[in-house]
C-alpha cells in the first residue's frame, strides 16, 4: 500500500482525481430495495401508528382503575370551591376521616378535614332514607363547630357541588384558628326542617399560619396602594390593604400573581377609613407559593361610578417579597 | 477541469407530488422514494462500506421520512432533507459497528473491478477528515450542488467549497503521506 501511495500520487494531478472519483461512484452497485420494500415500509409505519383496539381497551381501563385510585385521595377537588382548597386536596393536606351520625333517617357524614391555621374545612355527606342530598338545596340551622375547651363557631360558609367522584358533596367552612390538635365536635340542630341535634366528634391536627410584614407603598396614577402585612396558610393568603384614591370604594375584585402561580380573590373584609377616598381590606386570595420569590403582582379592579357600561379600571402593583 | 455536465446530476423532484405526499398520498411517496433510492443508496454506502448496512441505512431513511413528512417546510428541500436524514441514519450505524464487525460484514459494493487508481483513492478517502469526505461523497456519489450540500449539512456555501477544495486538495497529495505515516 505504502509502494501504491508512492506511486500513484504522483498520478493524481489536478483533475485526475474528480475523474476517478466520478468513476468510482459510476460502479456502485445500486440497491435492489424494490418498491415493494418502500411500500411496506410505509405500511408498517401506518400500522404502528394505528393502535390495536384490544390494546386501546385495555390501556383505557388501566387508566380508568388508576384515575379511580388517584380520586379516592381528593375529597376537596370541587368545581364549588375555590383552588386554594382544592390544591390542599391535591397536596395532600386532607385529613381523611371516618366519621358519621345518623338520627332521625338522616345520616351525617364526615371524610374529611382540611385545616390551614385560619379556617377549617370539613368534607361532609348528608343522607335522607338512603339518598344522598345535596347540600346546596338543603335548609341547615344550628351549625357549630365546638373546639376541645368548649369555645363555638358559626360556619362561614355551607357549600355544595359535584366532585370528580361523580357524587354530591360538601364543604362546610369555618374560620377560625386550630393551633393545637384536639378533638372536635360539629354540631347540627336540623336539616331540612328535621330536627336532629346531630354530633359528630372528630380529631383535628394542628396546624398555623404566617404572618410577614410588608410594609411597601405604591402609587399608580392617582390610586395609593400600602399593603402591610401577607398571612400564609396552605390555603389561602390574606393580604391587609389601605387603597386610598378616588376609585378606593368601587373594588370589584383582584387577583395575585408569582411567577406562573395565580390566586384568585376568595373574600374581602373591608370598611371606610374615615378619610375620604381611603378604605381598608383584608383580602383573602387562593394559595399561591411565594417561597423563593422576589415579588407578588397583585391586579386591582375598581368600577368606574361614572360609567356604568365601561370595563373596570385596573391598576397592577409589583409587591417586592422577602420570604424565605 | 470537470465540468457540471460530467457530474452526476442532481434528481429534480416534482414539487407538487412532494406537496400531494405531504397531504398523505403514499404511493406518490414510494414513488419519490423509489426514484431517490440509488442516490442514497451510493451515499450510504460510501459511509458504511457494505450492503446491508446501507440498506438498513436507507429502509430507516424511508421510514422517518415518511413519519416526519409534515415537518417538510418548503417542498424544494425535500431532496436535501431526506439526504440528511440518511446521512445521521448512517452515521448512527457506523458508530454502532465495531472495526472487527465490519471486517466480518465487507463485501463487494461496486458492480464492476475498480483499477488501481480507483482502489488507491477509495482508500485514501478513509484518511480524510469526515467533513471533507462527507462533502465529497455528496458531490461526486449524489452529484449534489454546492448550495445543495450546504443545505443538506446546514452550512454556508464558503465552508462547503473550501472543505472540498481541501479534501480534493489532500487527495492530490495522497492525504500528506507523511503526516498520516506518523499518524497525525
Amino acid at each position: 500500500m505504502k509502494k501504491n501511495t508512492e506511486n500513484n500520487s504522483n498520478n493524481l494531478n489536478d483533475n485526475n482525481i474528480e475523474k476517478v472519483l466520478l468513476n468510482i461512484g459510476s460502479k456502485f452497485i445500486n440497491t435492489d430495495m424494490s418498491p415493494e420494500v418502500i411500500h411496506n415500509t410505509c405500511n408498517k409505519t401506518y400500522k404502528k401508528s394505528t393502535l390495536n383496539p384490544a390494546f386501546t381497551m385495555v390501556c383505557f381501563i388501566v387508566v380508568l382503575i388508576l384515575a379511580g385510585c388517584a380520586l379516592k385521595h381528593f375529597l376537596f377537588t370541587n368545581s364549588a370551591y375555590d383552588n386554594g382548597v382544592n390544591n390542599a386536596d391535591k397536596n395532600g393536606y386532607t385529613q381523611t376521616l371516618k366519621v358519621s351520625c345518623t338520627k332521625n333517617n338522616v345520616e351525617i357524614k364526615l371524610l374529611g378535614v382540611i385545616n390551614d391555621g385560619e379556617r377549617v374545612l370539613l368534607q361532609a355527606q348528608i343522607f335522607q332514607d338512603g339518598k344522598e342530598l345535596n347540600l346546596s338545596n338543603i335548609s341547615v340551622s344550628g351549625i357549630k363547630l365546638v373546639t376541645a375547651s368548649g369555645e363555638e363557631y358559626n360556619f362561614s360558609r355551607f357549600g355544595g357541588g359535584d366532585t370528580q367522584q361523580s357524587r354530591e358533596a360538601g364543604i362546610i367552612e369555618f374560620t377560625v384558628k386550630i393551633p393545637k390538635s384536639q378533638i372536635m365536635t360539629l354540631k347540627i340542630e336540623s336539616l331540612n326542617n328535621i330536627v336532629g341535634n346531630w354530633e359528630l366528634k372528630f380529631p383535628i391536627k394542628g396546624e398555623g399560619s404566617m404572618t410577614y410584614t410588608c410594609d411597601y407603598s405604591q402609587t399608580v396614577d392617582s390610586m395609593n396602594f400600602y399593603i402591610s402585612s401577607l398571612t400564609v396558610s396552605k390555603t389561602q393568603i390574606k393580604v391587609k390593604v389601605v387603597i386610598s384614591g378616588e376609585f378606593a370604594y368601587n373594588r370589584t375584585g383582584g387577583t395575585i400573581y408569582s411567577g406562573k402561580e395565580k390566586g384568585r380573590e376568595i373574600s374581602a373584609e373591608g370598611y371606610n377609613t374615615g378619610i375620604n377616598g381611603q378604605v381598608s381590606e383584608v383580602i383573602t386570595y387562593e394559595y399561591i407559593s411565594l417561597a423563593e420569590k422576589k415579588n407578588m403582582l397583585m391586579d386591582f379592579s375598581f368600577a368606574n361610578p361614572n360609567d356604568e357600561n365601561g370595563k373596570p379600571i385596573k391598576y397592577r402593583i409589583n409587591v417586592p417579597l422577602n420570604i424565605k | 477541469m470537470i465540468g457540471d455536465d460530467d457530474l452526476m446530476q442532481e434528481f429534480v423532484i416534482n414539487l407538487k407530488d412532494v406537496q400531494q405526499a405531504k397531504e398523505g398520498d403514499k404511493e406518490v411517496f414510494e414513488n419519490i422514494m423509489n426514484s431517490l433510492k440509488d442516490q442514497l443508496f451510493h451515499i450510504a454506502l460510501a459511509i458504511l462500506k457494505n450492503r446491508q448496512d446501507a440498506e438498513d441505512a436507507l429502509q430507516e431513511t424511508y421510514l422517518k421520512a415518511y413519519m416526519n413528512l409534515h415537518k417538510v417546510k418548503q417542498n424544494q428541500f425535500f431532496q436535501t432533507w431526506v439526504t440528511r436524514i440518511l446521512i445521521n441514519n448512517a452515521k448512527t450505524i457506523s458508530k454502532k459497528n465495531t472495526p472487527y464487525f465490519l471486517q466480518e460484514k465487507i463485501e463487494t459494493i461496486y458492480n464492476k473491478q475498480l483499477n488501481d487508481e480507483e482502489l488507491f483513492v477509495r482508500d485514501l478517502l478513509d484518511h480524510l477528515q469526515e467533513k471533507e469526505r462527507i462533502v465529497i461523497y455528496l458531490r461526486f456519489y449524489g452529484g449534489f450542488e454546492i448550495g445543495s450540500i450546504a443545505r443538506i449539512l446546514r452550512c454556508p456555501e464558503s465552508t462547503i467549497k473550501s472543505r472540498l477544495y481541501r479534501g480534493l486538495n489532500r487527495l492530490r497529495r495522497g492525504v500528506d503521506v507523511n503526516e498520516e505515516k506518523h499518524g497525525k
